[in-house]
């Protein structure tokens, strides 16, 4: 009776308006909540991203950038033995990022998401949120505090007569760096995924007699599998971005993609040339996440539409 | 069990310890009379902290960032589930682009994207000033809120919505009383998010705030040229902040799950 | 006029929410924004100055803002590039003086966005005879920077690990003593010159392209003994926390720091000669602020600003004028020593004089790119 009179309600209001106000007000819906994306954006990074591809054909003339359109720029950024190296450390490292955080992250995230109370899922993701308002800027500076020559770690080496271990200025530091940059945001999101398994999908798992270890691997992990990869995809493209960590950390030796872009303005005020690297490595994290993306919402409850 | 029950816990205990490693030693450090922060540790001494809040150009920094921030994440948090929910009910022409509208900005290398933004800003008069810097954070902290909200809605029965359309409520309510509340995990944490990532941000902030220095960019500067310990009093400040509005929500919730364990089921 | 730039650009929904949300969010800019707008064009009582960090702490123009009451409003830098590329972004007017790196005072020229400067205006005759005529601050006939600070670029060693000795020479670089202790800066300018000096180029910014060749063949023969390339907050936690042992393209601007916290670290210019380094002030083109740019010009280059500017706390700096060499042996005689001006008869003005602090310079006869290509491909190897 009382899904009727709501119908009735319902269809009162279509029937008041008349079919046109209900297709414009489907339509208010619709451009009010798809609207702002494509309006901030269009107006304040299209443009601006458009510059940057535009810029690549730009060249610099005495030392002044000068509108142009050559293609010298790609050919000599291409073509650089160094700029590849990069190109493939810059993979490397957050290929490594990537998948470190993830599998360092999911006992963690598995623990808080399904095990612990409710009180204390909020504790630990209140907790993993903290961090983020500190400035990664000064987090990174104390790692080489902490792993530096004459640091915290190597002191208490030192107590066991254990050499000094070089911890900065090489990839381990790099990768120190790429962890304290994304492991909040992987454990949230991984946080996220598994605090929404169906409890019952685990309890079918257990009665059909999976050990827990593969509970996890044949139920949980499926039924969290967009978030994990998710949360991959940005661990890796923060990582690849990032120039704090192979520079303060890493000592920008070898450098990183992200270093090579300060080296192109530095010498030569070559922005252009900083903009086909900029390019490359837009082209790189798009094709990584759309893979990414494909991989996690395949199959799943909403409709197949990539 | 309980054997691996606790392995667990020290596991988690022991990832807590990483990610907070940092932020307790610049803490410890913050109180060294030392300049440059080494081993073995110098005097206690309150100097740096003395000097932060002698600076008014630091609180005039840390209100800009509060400021910055607060806008960025209510625009971003709102841009972000709207997007995320069309994407998530609607097959439209185009869908690739706008989805790749909001997966993009964190995509491009933020020394390229300062520059272009400045010279875009300035070339149509809105460079320079605060609401410059929220314009900018608003197109890179979009990305997150957008996923963090994506990630919720796939997780939602499909059903759900349909339900409450065939007890007549139309869209807006459907919205309103079922989507919004079950997204709220994802919204709170993109509010959160969101504010985090442009009360952090430098980069960008340091080329189109022109004159309007936030915080981020006042410790790039102490950091990059001058290696002041001060840093690390601003990065204790910051940290001590976060800390207490972590417990705040913990006592909030507290409280908000005993009145509702006295009225009811709840969630 | 204000409201109109804001319509434009915050173009939300038009429904109800988005009505109250773009009304709230336009409101509270729009309030912030006259205040904005007003504070900058308040004529008379500010400056906006983009300058390197420390510059315009309260303990270097405290005096000047006391007696003449102007607000001095920074935009501190790091980077020279990145500086170019704000000036040139930003609206004209944004800023009034600009303090930089003799290499981009050039640059600044070259892009018309400098106001040529009247000598008599300022006190010059308070200089050192060398600096009263500083040839890379003039084009043509106009001066165009005014020195406000200068060091030079040497050797900063450990004193612990290395001795005077060991640091006399570029050499030291290749020596087992320092492998993997070996530190690097990360811009190529000062660092290549230091090396092209330690060959024995007596212009080591202007060598042909042969012996460019050479030079990065002997740099690449460097790198086992490389432990980074750092910036300068790396710096000083290498130096302070053991990683490095010597740094080339270094001097007391970094040590002197190092100095005060006791650290066991100094700087010293090898016998093959160290590269200078400068920072003058400009003023921007069409400032509306000439008189107020011209005081705080006139302050810096005076007794007491350069004192401030020679011991603050961000980093030490040698400075152009010879009256506040001597106040500051009086005032401040322990920070005097440090930076080597006493009266010793090597004090830094006769290493100066002796040539053996050798003006930088962009490179002649190659890119600045090829420079720092090769400094790239170092980094790489």
């Amino acid at each position: 009776m009382q899904g009727h009179d709501l119908a009735q309600n319902g269809g009162k209001a279509a029937v008041a308006g008349g079919r046109l106000s209900h297709r414009a007000s489907r339509l208010g819906f619709r451009l009010f909540f798809g609207g702002p994306l494509v309006l901030w954006q269009g107006a304040f990074f299209v443009a601006p991203v458009a510059f940057m591809v535009v810029m690549t054909f730009w060249s610099v003339r005495n030392y002044q950038l000068s509108p142009d359109f050559t293609f010298s720029n790609w050919h000599k950024i291409l073509t650089e033995y160094y700029v590849w190296d990069a190109f493939l450390r810059s993979l490397i490292g957050a290929g490594l990022a990537a998948v470190l955080s993830t599998v360092i992250s999911f006992p963690c995230a598995y623990y808080l998401g399904l095990k612990a109370s409710p009180r204390v899922r909020l504790l630990g993701a209140c907790l993993i949120i903290a961090p983020f308002f500190t400035s990664f800027l000064v987090r990174a500076y104390t790692w080489r505090t902490i792993l530096g020559d004459q640091g915290i770690v190597n002191a208490f080496l030192g107590w066991f007569n254990l050499g000094p271990a070089r911890l900065t200025n090489d990839l381990f530091g790099t990768v120190v760096g790429y962890m304290t940059l994304v492991m909040p945001l992987v454990l949230l999101l991984q946080l996220f995924s598994l605090a929404a398994v169906d409890r019952r999908l685990i309890e079918a798992g257990q009665n059909l007699g999976c050990s827990p270890l593969q509970t996890i691997y044949r139920v949980i992990v499926p039924a969290a599998r967009n978030g994990i990869v998710l949360a991959a995809a940005f661990a890796f493209v923060l990582s690849f971005g990032d120039l704090i960590s192979p520079q303060v950390l890493g000592g920008s030796n070898p450098p990183t993609l992200s270093i090579l872009i300060v080296d192109q303005v530095r010498g030569g005020l070559q922005w252009p040339r900083a903009s086909v690297i900029a390019v490359m490595m837009v082209v790189t994290l798009t094709a990584v996440v759309a893979a990414a993306m494909r991989l996690a919402y395949r199959g799943s409850k909403d409709a197949d539409i990539r | 069990m309980s054997y691996k029950r606790h392995v667990l816990k020290g596991y988690v205990l022991l990832v807590l310890a990483f990610i907070f490693a940092p932020i307790v030693v610049s803490f410890v450090f913050s109180f060294s009379q030392n300049r440059f922060p080494t081993l073995p540790l110098s005097a206690f001494s309150t100097i740096w902290y003395q000097k932060v809040l002698d600076e008014p150009a630091f609180a005039q920094a840390f209100g800009r960032s509060l400021t910055v921030a607060s806008f960025t994440s209510a625009i971003a948090t709102f841009i972000g589930f709207g997007a995320a929910y069309v994407d998530y009910r609607y097959r439209f022409f185009g869908q690739r682009v706008y989805v790749a509208m909001g997966i993009i900005p964190p995509m491009v290398p933020v020394l390229i994207l300062g520059v272009a933004m400045l010279m875009f800003l300035s070339q149509i008069g809105l460079s320079g000033a605060l609401y410059s810097v929220v314009i900018a954070h608003v197109v890179l902290c979009t990305p997150f809120s957008m996923a963090l909200n994506r990630l919720r809605l796939s997780q939602m029965e499909p059903n759900l919505e349909a339900a409450a359309w065939n007890l007549g409520a139309n869209e807006w309510r459907t919205m309103r009383m079922v989507i919004v509340p079950y997204c709220l995990p994802a919204i709170l944490a993109s509010v959160f998010i969101t504010a985090a990532i442009s009360f952090d941000e430098f980069a960008i902030a340091w080329f189109v705030s022109g004159l309007e220095e936030t915080l981020p960019v006042r410790v790039l500067n102490m950091v990059a040229r001058q290696s002041s310990p001060s840093v690390n009093a601003i990065g204790s400040f910051t940290f001590t902040l976060s800390l207490t509005l972590v417990v705040l929500a913990q006592l909030v919730l507290i409280a908000s799950q005993r009145r509702a364990s006295r009225s009811g089921p709840g969630t | 006029m204000v409201d109109k730039r804001f319509g434009s650009g915050l173009a939300v929904g038009q429904t109800r929410r988005g009505f109250l949300k773009a009304g709230a969010a336009a409101g509270s800019l729009a309030l912030a924004a006259p205040m904005i707008i007003r504070k900058a064009r308040a004529e008379d009582k500010v400056l906006n100055w983009l300058t390197y960090s420390g510059h315009s702490a309260d303990e270097v123009i405290g005096p000047f803002v006391k007696e003449t009451g102007i607000q001095i409003r920074a935009k501190e830098y790091a980077d020279g590039e990145k500086m170019l590329a704000l000036i040139h972004g930003s609206p004209p007017g944004t800023f009034d003086l600009v303090t930089s790196d003799a290499p981009y005072v050039a640059l600044l020229v070259k892009s018309n966005l400098l106001q040529p400067m009247n000598p008599a205006d300022y006190n010059l005759n308070d200089f050192f005879p060398e600096f009263r005529h500083w040839s890379q601050h003039w084009f043509g006939d106009k001066l165009m920077a005014l020195l406000t600070s200068w060091g030079y670029n040497g050797l900063a060693y450990n004193t612990e690990k290395l001795t005077a000795e060991d640091v006399s020479t570029y050499d030291v670089m290749w020596s087992d003593k320092v492998k993997g202790k070996l530190g690097m800066r990360d811009w190529y300018l000062p660092v290549m010159g230091c090396i092209s000096a330690g060959m024995g180029h007596k212009h080591p910014y202007n060598i042909s392209d042969a012996q460019f060749a050479a030079l990065k063949k002997h740099m690449f023969t460097l790198k086992p003994n490389v432990a980074g390339f750092w910036d300068f907050a790396g710096v000083f936690d290498s130096f302070a926390n053991g990683g490095a042992y010597v740094i080339p393209g270094c001097g007391d601007w970094i040590t002197g720091l190092l100095q005060r916290a006791n650290h066991p670290i100094a700087s010293a210019v090898p016998k093959e000669g160290a590269i200078m380094w400068t920072e003058s002030i400009s003023i921007i083109r069409n400032t509306p602020r000439l008189e107020n740019a011209k005081k705080l010009v006139r302050y810096l280059t005076g007794v007491e600003g350069q004192t401030r500017l020679m011991t603050k706390s961000s980093y030490m700096a040698n400075g152009p004028s010879e009256a506040a060499w001597k106040h500051l042996v009086q005032v401040k005689p322990k920070e005097a020593e440090m930076l080597h001006m006493t009266d010793k008869p090597d004090n830094i003005m006769a290493t100066l004089r002796s040539g053996r602090i050798i003006p930088r310079r962009l490179p002649k006869n190659q890119s600045m790119e090829s420079w720092q290509e090769a400094y790239t491909e170092f980094q790489n190897l």
